[in-house]
């Protein structure tokens, strides 16, 4: 009896030592921080003195507090890596329930569960918080917002631009006008001269062309004599030859109208012709010179 | 001038006289070319005129040395206040040899008559100087005599030294076609008049001018021809100043009494003779244009807006032209 239990005494030791008789190392988990309800892959390593046939449980342990999913080992030599696949459903340090490895028992494995409660405070009941956002759910609102609030810039940046493209067109047509309907008057009376008595016709002539370069000498020039008209260009910028075919314009007028002269059908024509290319002369020059 | 040439001719051989005429008046009378040509021009025109300006510009030296030019007699009248018509016109003198009256014809019987300074005598002198010049005669006693032709009067007026004078009246003013004023000349004419003191002998004028060729030069520019539209021009501007109703135009506020048709006809025969002096057959608008001023000025009567605003005849013509369409 005393026999018996001498050796039971001395071999109570040696079956614990013969238990404990490996090492884990290398424990990793994925990811790295985990919650409550997160599936987690726990790794390690266990190393041995003796060669231990380590495999997976036949079943693996179900305690309430953690759902253990999948277990694999992979063994090399006297290292056997092992993968486990659980679910923590308890915040905190714990300990994982013993598990039966072939010839060897690991008991002595820890978990560490993140709670988003503060444990401090767990006790006390805290505020409803915010529902979790997605990542890249503030950039994005962050985002939105910034749009929202640039939007009445945006606005403003592109009515002034349209403002001011609209008002380059109009300008231009403005501009642009005199020209046109001293061109259709051209045309009218180059349509309506066969019928026109000749004094109407020069006189309407005239009419029309002081009222094209009123608007381009910026000068009402209807109560504008020939000699004042010749004045005016002169101190314009309008370049000699220019001012000089104006001119002759309005002294053959002159002498038609004031003189009496008579001139043949055909040089109404002529008039007509030259008054159109000395206007289009003249909106080259004023195009390429800005305005007058 | 001979008859047989044709207009461009005549009015090249005019244009040598005049400037034979204003070269000569030009060595005596330095500058002031606008008013030798406005003499000209009253001459030509056969009315009169009324110059404006303070003593010392050489009005009375510029008639002589015209009357000089013209070959025509010239007498100056020095209006005061005790002057009398008799004085100008002439009076009956009782001849006791015959024992009858007889007619002494006063100073207007001559060919230019400077009547200086007229606004010092009063009114029914200035008034009978008008009438002869509106007329042409005088009648003196029971007889009419009529004036020498050409007969030209220059009446001059001091526009400081109001003070005792007679103004003359608008219905008088406007029997003068033309108002002249005349400026101080630049320093350079100035200097020029300096140099001129020591050269008296340079001073004797020739006389380019026979009477008979003033009367030349008057059919002359009847023949100027006047196309229908400068017509309507002359009478627009005339018109113009006559309009009422401020929101019309904008310058009538400062008219309170415009132009007479004399002016038109004052318009019509200076811008005539303008294109003479152009050398031109025909009138333009800037004829018109030319002698507006010197015709207008003394025809038109500011209102008080136009005074309080200090605004001058020359100021409201200007706007007037500025209106008035040029056909």
């Amino acid at each position: 009896m005393k026999k018996s239990l001498l050796i039971l005494l001395l071999a109570l030791p040696l079956q614990g030592l013969a238990a404990q008789n490996y090492q884990i190392q290398n424990i990793r988990f994925s990811p790295p921080e985990y919650y409550v309800g997160d599936t987690v892959e726990m790794s390690f390593i266990i190393r041995t003195d003796q060669l231990v046939d380590i495999k997976v449980p036949e079943d693996l342990p179900d305690p309430v507090w953690i759902n253990f999913l999948s277990m694999e080992v992979e063994s090399r030599g006297l290292d056997s890596e092992v993968h486990i696949k659980l679910i923590p459903y308890y915040p905190g340090t714990r300990t994982l329930p013993p598990l039966e490895m072939g010839g060897l028992r690991v008991d002595d494995l820890k978990i560490f569960t993140s709670s988003l409660l503060n444990l401090e405070s767990s006790r006390d009941l805290e505020g409803v918080q915010g529902p979790l956002l997605i990542p890249g759910t503030r950039a994005v609102g962050a985002l939105i917002v910034s749009l929202m609030l640039s939007l009445p810039v945006v606005f403003l940046l592109l009515f002034r631009f349209l403002r001011a493209r609209t008002g380059e067109i109009i300008k231009t047509y403005k501009i642009n006008l005199p020209y046109r309907q001293f061109q259709r008057l051209i045309r009218k009376i180059r349509r309506t001269m066969v019928n026109m008595p000749e004094r109407e016709f020069y006189i309407e002539f005239t009419g029309g062309f002081k009222k094209y370069l009123s608007t381009r000498f910026h000068k009402d020039l209807s109560s504008s004599t020939t000699s004042e008209i010749e004045n005016l260009l002169e101190k314009s910028q309008v370049h000699d030859t220019l001012v000089m075919s104006l001119i002759n314009l309005f002294h053959r007028v002159d002498r038609v109208k004031f003189a009496g002269e008579k001139l043949m059908y055909t040089d109404r024509e002529v008039l007509l012709k030259e008054s159109e290319e000395v206007s289009e002369a003249l909106e080259e020059w004023r195009k390429s010179n800005a305005d007058l | 001038m001979n008859e047989d040439k044709n207009l461009t001719d005549q009015i090249n051989d005019a244009s040598s006289l005049l400037d034979s005429a204003r070269k000569e008046i030009g060595k005596k009378i330095i500058g002031q070319a606008d008013m030798v040509d406005g003499l000209l021009m009253g001459i030509i025109t056969g009315g009169h005129i009324l110059v404006e300006g303070v003593p010392g510009l050489a009005k009375t030296q510029m008639v002589k040395a015209v009357s000089e030019v013209l070959n025509a007699d010239f007498k100056r009248i020095q209006f005061t206040p005790d002057l009398l018509p008799a004085d100008l016109t002439g009076t009956m003198i009782y001849r006791p040899q015959t024992g009858e009256f007889v007619a002494r014809k006063g100073p207007v019987f001559t060919n230019i008559v400077l009547a200086d300074e007229i606004n010092r005598a009063p009114a029914k002198v200035q008034a009978a100087l008008l009438e002869a010049m509106a007329e042409n005669q005088v009648s003196i006693g029971e007889n009419t005599y009529h004036l020498a032709e050409p007969f030209f009067v220059m009446a001059t007026q001091n526009p400081i030294e109001q003070e005792g004078t007679y103004q003359l009246p608008e219905a008088q003013l406007d029997r003068f076609i033309m108002k002249l004023k005349v400026d101080y000349p630049n320093p350079q004419e100035e200097l020029s008049i300096l140099d001129q003191l020591d050269n008296q002998s340079d001073q004797i004028l020739r006389k380019i001018f026979s009477k008979y060729s003033i009367q030349d030069l008057k059919a002359l520019s009847a023949k100027i021809n006047v196309d229908e539209s400068i017509k309507k021009y002359i009478v627009s501007i005339v018109n113009a100043s006559r309009v009422k109703g401020r929101h019309q135009l904008p310058f009538t506020r400062f008219i309170e009494f415009g132009a007479s048709p004399r002016a038109s006809i004052a318009l019509y025969n200076c811008a005539r003779v303008n294109a003479l002096f152009q050398k031109r057959e025909y009138v333009l608008p800037e004829d018109v244009k030319a002698v507006a001023y010197n015709v207008l000025r003394h025809r038109i009567v500011l209102s008080y807006e136009a005074e309080s605003e200090e605004m001058t005849s020359d100021d409201v013509i200007k706007e007037i032209l500025s209106v008035v369409a040029v056909p």
